[in-house]
């Protein structure tokens, strides 16, 4: 790479738009002119309630869109400059082999069943990087331990089904962490796990991607496990960006109805003598009505 | 009336020769319409276990469950029908409680004929817009011809417990019924609870590992470890002071969206601990 994109941000976003089919005739306009910025060594988070369009915003930045031609991507996705809008799927594989490394809700979609995770985090280890047999073992067990595994060893040789699922999720830290990536993005990586598991894998993640200075995209509805990750918080609604700031900011100064209103909802669900609030009919009509103005 | 699991216990076998796995250990919980109960504890627990039990899904291996001191077991049939009108039940995950090829009209309708509340077509369908109505899908009418997918998450949950509500149950024992839903969604579906035990006196046993939301809502908690309630109590007493320290890391465990400015925005605990 030459130097001018050595400057670049590692991720530039510029109106994303993404089109989604949802049935045979119908679509849906899932990511509608988003822009979004991941510096290096940055930490990002993107909130929002099922269907605003985070994940597959995140999916199109890791390359992993179903793969139809039904599936429209328009405007400008650049990773440490290089666009990537409308690239070989050679080039995705090549970032994804060493620029970009996802974490999924749900582990067992993503691992290997008939696959030793030992052999599965090896795999994600660029060839010859880390040398070859026990070197690359050893290479293995260390990314295993980074990832907060104990006994390495152990949960190298074991099937995922062998493992629990706090245990799980942190394999995928260590196949994410293995490529040393630019970028982690991870999609709702605790969602599916208990409190005291998800405090824990939150706290690996927090530690691993600090000590590589590895860049964060955390994606996730829960607004509080965001808060505490990241340093700048997308809002997104309705396949839009309605609001972007520290997350300092956006959490005690939101400027968007939106993320007032997702805030008070939030604090409702735990703060006392506050009534119970969801986001009324009328908001969400002017959320629509907003939306189409913006298009 | 009164709803009491007394000493109950459950065994597992995962497979021949295999050791025996004690899903619920001698537990002893009781619940009262107007009452809103809590069962919390991680995955594994027993607590979804200990649901299935109380609402008659699974026989207990010991001990049992009695409604105003009539264990189900000793019921006749017609008591059993009866007991699962008054106690009812709202599950996890919507979309795979709901058959994907009923409209909502037949979905709640059909609870509503085969206890036969409401018999003649024009009364079935009056009882199912009353029960829409009332967990907040108004007009009741936009609702009664769609199918599940064409409903959101909220409205899928929604739809649950208007067919458990069609039945006018004193009890609902509702498992992790709200945990996958967004925050606004959630709220919105616990205020439709909430307001059904004010207006209708509907008491609930609460099945959820979300302590944040036990806390704003319960009112008394049991809390259950490895298939044992290890602690319970008046909401206040377990959340001002917890006495087992499985409580106390429950508790610490939860991350909390603070108000004050000076919190770095986060319960601290989330990273330290």
């Amino acid at each position: 790479m030459n130097a001018p994109q050595d400057e670049a941000p590692l991720v530039s976003v510029e109106g994303l738009q993404v089109v989604l089919p949802t049935g045979e005739r119908s679509e849906v306009e899932a990511v509608r002119r988003v822009d979004l910025v991941i510096r290096d060594g940055e930490r990002v988070g993107v909130v929002g309630e099922s269907g605003s369009g985070k994940s597959v915003t995140g999916r199109s930045i890791a390359g992993l869109l179903p793969t139809s031609p039904r599936v429209r991507v328009n405007g400008s996705i650049r990773i440490s400059g290089q666009e990537m809008v409308g690239a070989p799927p050679a080039a995705w594989d090549e970032i994804r082999r060493s620029r970009v490394g996802m974490i999924f809700q749900d582990p067992l979609t993503f691992l290997n069943p008939t696959m030793r995770v030992g052999r599965q985090v090896a795999e994600s280890i660029p060839p010859g990087r880390e040398g070859d047999g026990s070197a690359r073992t050893r290479a293995v067990h260390r990314f295993l331990e980074q990832a907060g595994l104990e006994r390495p060893e152990q949960v190298a040789a074991r099937f995922p089904h062998e493992l629990s699922g706090g245990m799980r999720q942190r394999v995928l830290i260590a196949i994410a962490i293995a490529k040393l990536p630019a970028l982690i993005i991870a999609d709702e990586p605790t969602t599916a796990l208990d409190v005291t598991v998800q405090q824990r894998v939150l706290k690996t993640l927090d530690t691993t991607v600090a000590d590589l200075g590895t860049s964060l995209m955390l994606i996730s509805h829960d607004l509080a496990v965001v808060a505490n990750m990241t340093d700048r918080i997308y809002v997104m609604y309705g396949g839009r960006v309605v609001e972007e700031g520290a997350t300092e900011q956006v959490l005690h100064e939101p400027r968007h109805a939106y993320t007032q209103a997702l805030l008070r909802s939030v604090r409702s669900l735990t703060d006392d003598g506050v009534e119970l609030y969801s986001i009324s009919p009328e908001l969400r009509r002017q959320l629509a009505e907003e939306a189409v103005d913006a298009s | 009336m009164l709803l009491e699991a007394k000493n109950v216990s459950k065994t597992f076998r995962s497979g021949r020769g295999t050791e025996t796995v004690h899903a619920v250990r001698d537990a002893t919980l009781r619940a009262r319409p107007g009452d809103f109960v809590a069962i919390v504890g991680e995955s594994g627990s027993g607590k979804s276990t200990l649901a299935r039990i109380l609402l008659d899904l699974i026989p207990p291996s010991s001990g049992g469950v009695e409604l105003d001191g009539v264990p189900i077991s000793a019921m006749t049939k017609k008591e059993r029908v009866q007991y699962r009108r008054h106690v009812q039940a709202v599950l996890q995950d919507p979309a795979g409680s709901l058959n994907p090829r009923k409209r909502v009209e037949q979905t709640v309708g059909e609870v509503i004929r085969l206890h036969r509340i409401a018999t003649t077509r024009v009364q079935v369908r009056e009882k199912v817009r009353e029960a829409l109505h009332l967990v907040g899908l108004n007009p009741a009418e936009e609702f009664l011809d769609r199918f599940p997918h064409e409903l959101s998450g909220g409205q899928r949950q929604r739809v649950l417990i208007a067919r458990a509500v069609a039945l006018n149950p004193q009890i609902i024992v509702a498992d992790e019924a709200v945990s996958a839903l967004d925050a606004s969604v959630k709220a919105g579906v616990l205020r439709v609870m909430a307001d059904l035990k004010d207006r209708l006196g509907v008491g609930y046993v609460f099945i959820t590992h979300d302590l944040p939301v036990v806390r704003k809502v319960a009112d008394y908690v049991y809390v259950m470890r490895s298939g044992e309630i290890v602690e319970e109590g008046a909401k206040e007493a377990i959340f001002a002071d917890p006495s087992h320290p499985y409580t106390q890391t429950l508790l610490a465990a939860a991350p909390v969206l603070h108000r004050a400015r000076s919190d770095r925005s986060l319960d601290s605990t989330a990273r330290e601990v």
